[in-house]
């Protein structure tokens, strides 16, 4: 990161604060509620709607094995015989090496 | 203004957690109540010359989410390095499938952290312990007690607690560090499981948090919460404060809540004092914490749903494992230079279910237009 001073930085923040804040204004506008943080915590007090979940219910224990899947760099869900390279294992295996 | 504190947690979390490139692509999320963070980082990457898109989204209900995002999302063409996704929130984790969904084409050269309990103290203290610091003190933990049968748990605040552990409830591990795929959820420091069994006592100093969003302070110091626990649920609790009572009582209403769901080790030595907010921040100070209510195992281990999950967090413990005369200390943790497990669970924190798209299996989604492929990273 460029050297820049204090005043510089803060000059800066300020500006995007301020980019940032008028982004809110348009959005909160265009979404057409008139007090998105009351029905925000209306929707979610306590016996409500959930603010956020431990874990994934049904559906998305789905999404779960999708995404370890992808961690393990799989290039399709599941296959149902030997490509080439897993035939070369297969037979590198059988032969002890 | 920003404080010097924060700031310099705003470049741990660029430096230290996302380890940014000038040629990652950066696309901020949040929601209005973190706007100023949203900024801060902004600010933060223009100082780095690397480039950012910003998608304001509404917590938990927005209809016109995916478009606005599907409108920011660079085309893949576009992309020299990664793509990095940092969303802000403080009460809330929204659309985690909307975003799993838009982002999948671009793995693996995608990274995503989604931080909740937004506030200046999750930079100027959460943020500031590197990843690899909570790390070494997670394997720590879990290395003692992923292969035990028994733990005793006590706290100086007066917690007793015998439990027994079955290796297959899943332990999750959130130490800010992402694998391919996965979502670092912020502030990071915890690991928890479900307990096979639980009973003693329970004495909440330190904090409470709760999903559901609230303006009580969360803080416990002056008013613990006494909770008896037998059979693995809470069968009688006591605070002296008629407030915070009540708002048990309010919790302890909703079904299936006084079910222990989760047994959680925070380890973030970052975190010190509580703060007011309830927040993640409180849950991640090394300790002992229960969560009453919805468990964090998968549908088919652990059979019961609830709509409701309430930390309540004590300051440290002291965990005695098996026949073992020397403890674990969570206040003092010696870092492992072991390997993580990789066996665990990273996330700890996911949206709501109010979303319409539903997830058909692993391959497919379906959409108002019908069944759609969820694309894996260069498959499908």
């Amino acid at each position: 990161m460029a050297d820049i001073t204090s005043e510089k930085v803060r000059e800066l923040v300020e500006r995007v604060l301020a980019e940032v804040g008028d982004e809110v204004k348009g959005q909160e506008k265009a979404f057409g509620v008139a007090d998105l943080h009351t029905s925000v915590a209306g929707l979610a007090k306590v016996g409500g709607l959930s603010a956020w979940e431990i874990s994934y219910k049904t559906t998305h224990a789905s999404l779960e094995r999708a995404q370890e899947l992808a961690r393990l760099g799989a290039k399709s869900a599941w296959e149902i015989s030997y490509k080439t390279t897993s035939s070369v294992i297969e037979k590198d295996r059988t032969q002890g090496r | 203004m920003i404080d010097a504190k924060t700031w310099d947690g705003v470049q741990s979390l660029l430096d230290n957690y996302v380890r940014i490139q000038a040629s990652d692509t950066v696309l901020v999320m949040y929601t209005s109540d973190s706007y100023e963070a949203a900024a801060w980082v902004s600010a933060a990457l223009e100082l780095r010359k690397v480039a950012v898109r910003r998608v304001w989204m509404a917590p938990l209900r927005d209809d016109g989410f995916q478009e606005r995002l599907r409108l920011a999302l660079p085309a893949l063409e576009q992309l020299n390095g990664r793509l990095v996704v940092l969303s802000f929130e403080r009460d809330t984790m929204s659309h985690t499938r909307a975003l799993a969904e838009a982002v999948s084409k671009y793995q693996p050269n995608c990274a995503i952290y989604r931080s909740i309990s937004t506030c200046p103290s999750l930079f100027s203290n959460a943020l500031r312990v590197l990843p690899e610091e909570l790390s070494a003190r997670n394997i720590a933990v879990l290395e003692r007690c992923m292969t035990a049968q028994r733990l005793k748990i006590t706290t100086a605040g007066g917690t007793d607690l015998s439990v027994t552990i079955d290796p297959k409830h899943r332990w999750i591990s959130n130490r800010g560090i992402a694998r391919p795929g996965g979502v670092v959820i912020l502030p990071a420091g915890e690991v928890a499981t479900f307990p096979a069994s639980i009973h003693g006592v329970f004495i909440a100093d330190f904090a409470f948090n709760v999903n559901a969003i609230t303006e009580r302070d969360s803080r416990l110091h002056d008013h613990p919460i006494t909770v008896w626990v037998e059979d693995g649920r809470a069968v009688r609790y006591e605070c002296d404060d008629p407030p915070t009572s009540g708002f048990l009582e309010e919790c302890f209403h909703t079904h299936c809540a006084y079910n222990v769901g989760e047994l959680g080790f925070g380890t973030n030595f970052g975190v010190r004092d509580a703060i007011p907010l309830n927040s993640h921040i409180n849950e991640r100070r090394p300790g002992i914490h229960i969560g009453f209510g919805q468990h964090n195992q998968d549908p088919g281990v652990v059979g019961y749903q609830c709509a409701i999950h309430l930390d309540l967090i004590a300051r440290g413990g002291i965990v005695w494992v098996n026949d073992d005369p020397e403890p674990l200390d969570l206040e003092n943790i010696a870092p492992s230079s072991g390997h993580h497990p990789g066996s665990t669970r990273d996330e700890d924190v996911f949206s709501p279910e109010t979303e319409e798209l539903e997830i058909d299996d692993c391959c497919g989604i379906l959409t108002s237009e019908g069944l759609k492929l969820f694309s894996l990273p260069q498959a499908l």
